[in-house]
């Protein structure tokens, strides 16, 4: 979907997940992994507390993976990323 | 008020780990267990189960309420048959696998539980007994 579309981001809404665990953990961080290979960065959003409690707990690190708390912060967030990033037109320098 | 509940589930699909985890929600609510105790009990059965599904190709959940003075909790024992652990001291580590994944769940299970016994004999099969306060 990252390549047939051209998206630069991907959203991943777990508020409806009463449990993340291990075997979760694993899958969201495959994606985001894929993802940021295909030049897209993921953002998780509106994790639980008591998920989030429980995931420290567990010892589960979601490493490369941005958490905003609902849709709209994590839109945000890939928004003001996306517009941090170096102009992709490359620039000859004449000098 | 003192709930006799005792409960066997089976583990032999995917799909009995959605169903065991929904009923083990499901009594533990019954009991007042608050909501993030609730969670990590679920997290913890949801790791054992799935070790169970995935090295030992299944087995079964004996989820029971206990009291012990005045503390009341759910205890859940997982038996299956498999293959056992050689070295469970190794198991228990952070970090350990023999399939390719995280190695976070017997290791992590025991962080989210008040009690955590694991028995394996190598060729018979591995018992692993978890125990949450409702308050603990």
């Amino acid at each position: 979907m990252v390549y047939d579309t051209g998206a630069s981001g991907v959203l991943i809404d777990i508020s409806a997940l009463s449990i993340v665990d291990s075997f979760m953990g694993r899958i969201i961080g495959n994606i985001a992994g894929m993802s940021s290979i295909m030049d897209a960065e993921t953002v998780v959003v509106g994790m639980q507390p008591a998920v989030a409690i429980t995931l420290i707990e567990l010892g589960l690190p979601l490493a490369g993976v941005h958490t905003a708390l609902n849709v709209e912060r994590g839109m945000a967030l890939l928004e003001s990323r996306m517009s941090a990033r170096p102009d992709d037109t490359f620039d000859a320098d004449d000098d | 008020m003192l709930m006799t509940i005792k409960e066997n589930m089976a583990i032999q699909q995917e799909r009995d780990l959605v169903y065991c985890r929904n009923r083990v929600k499901e009594i533990a609510a019954k009991i007042g267990m608050g909501v993030v105790n609730q969670t990590k009990l679920i997290t913890a059965t949801s790791e054992i189960a799935r070790n169970m599904l995935r090295y030992a190709g299944g087995g079964n959940v004996k989820v029971e309420v206990i009291t012990r003075g005045k503390l009341e909790g759910l205890q859940l024992v997982f038996e299956d048959s498999g293959p056992g652990i050689p070295d469970i001291n190794k198991a228990m580590q952070d970090g350990f696998t023999t399939g390719n994944t995280l190695g976070l769940g017997l290791p992590g299970a025991k962080r989210l539980v008040n009690e955590f016994a694991i028995e394996s004999v190598v060729g018979k099969g591995t018992t692993v007994k978890i125990l949450k306060w409702k308050n603990g």
